[in-house]
């Protein structure tokens, strides 16, 4: 059988301009849309519903290049051939915001948890409680974290369809060269990880050639540093900033300290431009650097399978060896919005592309197109505990010791990790901003740590009472 | 006043009355499209936006009356309307002479240029019509400060190289030269300009003894000056509304310490971000600008009076 979407031809250049955002807001505006037809190309011999109904869903691409997504949606369509799906695989807020105001807003948003409250305090957002104890749909499958960041006010809006989590990614060769063996590596000693990174750093004259330790502090990962040091940026309810708590402050110390034992921020600066993008690790230009999962797959598989490498937790400051992991998740969940048509329809399609089953599909799928890369699989985190432990167990397929010590790292570094305290703010994004542009980096660029969270802190709280 | 003999026929009222209306209907209706595309897309979101300047609006809920909040706010209490304001009109003090004197500069050599003007004028001109965010990645490459085209050469040369993208000094001036690369349209209106200065004023001023600059200075820069004025004024605009290279070469954030923060990139910022949604807010600063715009072209038409020389018609 052959599976034969139609796609818009005019969608590259489309998704180009998606991609550098809003410079051009009315591109948005005419998102192309794919209308999916009934036959799949992963052959099987699905159970038939007979419910019927309309859905259009939007955000979700299912391009042949991501076959996680493409072999689910297709299986949904095997299973639920009266449902007519139509997908739109790109939007962004400008599109949101005038389909929100003009109630021409779709069944289905495949959007960022970390937007929850954003979205669910303006009201554009169904509460899925409903559904999920109706069908007594089993919500202890999630991570705590995704699902907390799923929800807004006791009411779950979204279900969890992917997760990211930061790790650190070390370089065993180049750690080898300062004669540190790496897989020990105590990653609780913050303070020597950064004299580490101070020795792994090579230059010539001004120009890098190397960095040594990237705390990705200044690409929006503070939190995880934050919380990291014990201290805390929101009150439980997220109601009050505390940017300026005595241990906010001391982590953002430290984070500036080990860009300025490594040559200094304008120096990190000069080369986050460049070297190339998510693959600086793989390409051995920076020894240690924090980064999501996903650049195992997307970058050290591809790029250089066979390096010597490790990928640890980083532990709480001063915990020890074995003391407990800290890490932040984000990743996206699908939300059935407040003016969905068939709502019904909607959670059938979500129910189906979480369960097991489906996810191992998908993971099929990208299994397949990694072997005809030549690349080995590792596989996506879902945000499901048993669709990962199903696809570890069933899909996976040993690659070498640091390949296998990640994928078992990444549920437990999961279990044990957060979301961004901020998250559950309506005004989570302006706050993110404000870290970055009040905080960050001007204590970066020489603004004494606890002035600048202290200005954070006093716009943050502005923010909050402005809603 | 003059009297005027009117034709036999115009002085037929009922003939009029017919003719009159079906030709002002036959020029309304084809000027019609052009009407309603102005009034629905263009006046309507020009009075509106005021409007909301003066309201607590974020689309999704009704708009609530706040007064001049929004402008109290804007000019007393923001921290980043300042410096949005500043790095704009410091952007555009840098732009516009630059962009006037490499435009004129590179219609002056076309004009001179014996051989292959047609090449090199669609040379010069094919950066104005590359897409803005082309250009703004490849000079966020060619001056990258690490290994970027321009700094490599300078340290091969044992010269200081400037963190171009990621120093806040220098952030404007990188943009301004991504900036100043495209100014195909402004060359070409000088060069136009530059053919349209009758030959016998420079026969004549040569012949009175003026050399190459003196007959630049007197000849050719008064009669292009209708032009320069021109040019002034629309890229003076142009470099107030600066967005696109600021937002791709150094993201949304306004780059380094808010270096390369306009005015237009606050304005999306506070309109479109997440968890921001202020369109009430958005609306203020935009009519801000408009204001300094206005302002600053009004004073542009002033002062054109004692330097613009527009050429008196022989009768």
């Amino acid at each position: 059988m052959s599976a034969s979407p139609r796609v818009s031809r005019s969608f590259t250049r489309r998704r180009l301009l998606g991609h550098v955002g809003a410079a051009i807001a009315a591109s948005a505006f005419a998102a192309p849309a794919i209308h999916l037809g009934r036959s799949s190309v992963f052959a099987q011999t699905p159970v038939v519903s007979d419910i019927s109904g309309e859905i259009t869903e939007w955000g979700f691409g299912i391009a042949e290049t991501n076959p996680m997504a493409r072999a689910r949606v297709l299986a949904f369509q095997e299973a639920y051939p009266n449902i007519k799906l139509e997908i739109v695989d790109t939007f962004d807020e400008q599109k949101l915001l005038t389909a929100a105001a003009s109630h021409t807003l779709p069944d289905l948003l495949w959007l960022s948890r970390f937007e929850t409250a954003t979205w669910a305090s303006r009201g554009i957002l169904r509460p899925l409680t409903e559904f999920i104890e109706r069908d007594g749909y089993d919500t202890s499958i999630f991570y705590d974290a995704a699902l907390n960041e799923s929800t807004w006010e006791d009411e779950i809006y979204g279900i969890p369809g992917g997760m990211d989590v930061r790790a650190l990614f070390v370089n065993l060769d180049h750690l080898d060269e300062i004669g540190v063996d790496g897989t020990t590596l105590d990653t609780s000693n913050w303070d020597q990880l950064a004299e580490y990174g101070a020795k792994l750093v090579q230059r010539d004259g001004d120009k890098v050639n190397r960095w040594g330790y990237d705390t990705k502090t200044q690409a929006r990962n503070f939190w995880l540093w934050g919380r990291g040091n014990g201290g805390h940026f929101m009150n439980d309810d997220a109601t009050e900033a505390t940017f300026d708590d005595e241990k906010i402050v001391e982590a953002l110390s430290l984070m500036v300290k080990t860009y300025d034992d490594q040559g200094g921020y304008d120096s990190y600066a000069s080369i986050a431009t460049t070297f190339q993008g998510d693959e600086q690790f793989a390409r051995g230009q920076v020894s240690m650097t924090i980064y999501e999962q996903w650049m195992l797959a997307a970058a050290v598989a591809s790029v250089a399978p066979d390096m010597n490498f490790r990928v640890l937790p980083i532990r709480e400051r001063g915990s020890g060896a074995d003391g407990k992991m800290v890490s932040f998740t984000g990743g996206n969940a699908w939300y059935i919005t407040s003016d969905a048509k068939d709502p019904d329809a909607a959670w059938e399609y979500i129910k189906f592309l979480h369960t097991d089953e489906t996810w191992l599909k998908g993971g099929q799928g990208l299994k397949e197109l990694r072997a005809s890369q030549g690349n080995p699989f590792v596989p996506s985190l879902t945000g499901s505990k048993t669709a990962d432990k199903a696809q570890r167990d069933q899909l996976y397929e040993s690659v070498n010791e640091a390949f296998d010590a990640a994928v078992e790292l990444f549920p437990q570094l999961l279990e044990q990790s957060e979301n961004r305290e901020i998250a559950g703010s309506p005004v989570a994004g302006q706050l993110d901003d404000i870290m970055a542009d009040d905080g960050v980096d001007p204590a970066l660029r020489g603004t004494d740590a606890g002035d600048a969270l202290g200005t954070a802190d006093q716009n943050a709280q502005d923010a909050i009472d402005s809603m | 006043m003059t009297d005027i003999d009117l034709p036999a026929t115009s002085a037929i009222p009922g003939q009029k009355r017919r003719r009159l209306p079906h030709e002002a209907v036959a020029g309304y209706l084809t000027i019609s499209p052009w009407i309603v595309g102005f009034l629905v897309f263009t006046a309507f979101p020009f009075f509106a936006s005021l409007y909301f300047s003066f309201t607590k609006y974020d689309v999704l809920s009704s708009p609530e009356w706040i007064g001049f909040e929004n402008y109290q706010r804007l000019l007393t209490r923001d921290r980043l309307f300042p410096i949005a304001l500043k790095n704009t009109l410091v952007y555009a003090l840098m732009y516009v002479p630059l962009h006037i004197v490499t435009s004129l500069g590179i219609a002056l050599l076309l004009n001179e240029a014996a051989r292959a003007k047609g090449f090199f004028r669609t040379l010069f001109y094919l950066p104005a019509i590359t897409p803005a965010i082309a250009t703004a990645y490849l000079w966020v490459w060619i001056l990258n400060p690490n290994d970027g085209l321009v700094n490599s050469t300078l340290r091969a040369l044992s010269l200081p190289a400037p963190g171009w993208t990621v120093d806040p000094f220098w952030t404007k001036p990188t943009i301004v030269i991504s900036q100043v690369w495209s100014m195909g349209a402004g060359m070409l209106m000088f060069l136009a300009a530059l053919q349209g200065v009758p030959k016998d004023l420079y026969e004549a001023a040569k012949l009175d003894g003026a050399g190459k600059f003196e007959r630049f200075r007197s000849v050719t820069l008064p009669l292009i000056s209708g032009i320069t004025f021109f040019v002034a004024t629309v890229s003076t605009i142009n470099a107030l509304g600066v967005f696109t290279q600021g937002y791709v070469m150094f993201d949304k954030d306004g780059g380094p310490e808010n270096s390369a923060l306009f005015i237009v990139m606050y304005l999306f910022k506070r309109a479109f971000g997440s968890g921001y949604f202020q369109m009430g807010y958005a609306s203020a600063i935009a009519w801000v600008l408009f204001l300094i715009i206005l302002i600053i072209t009004i004073a542009q038409f002033r002062l054109s009076k004692r330097w613009v020389y527009y050429e008196q018609g022989s009768d």
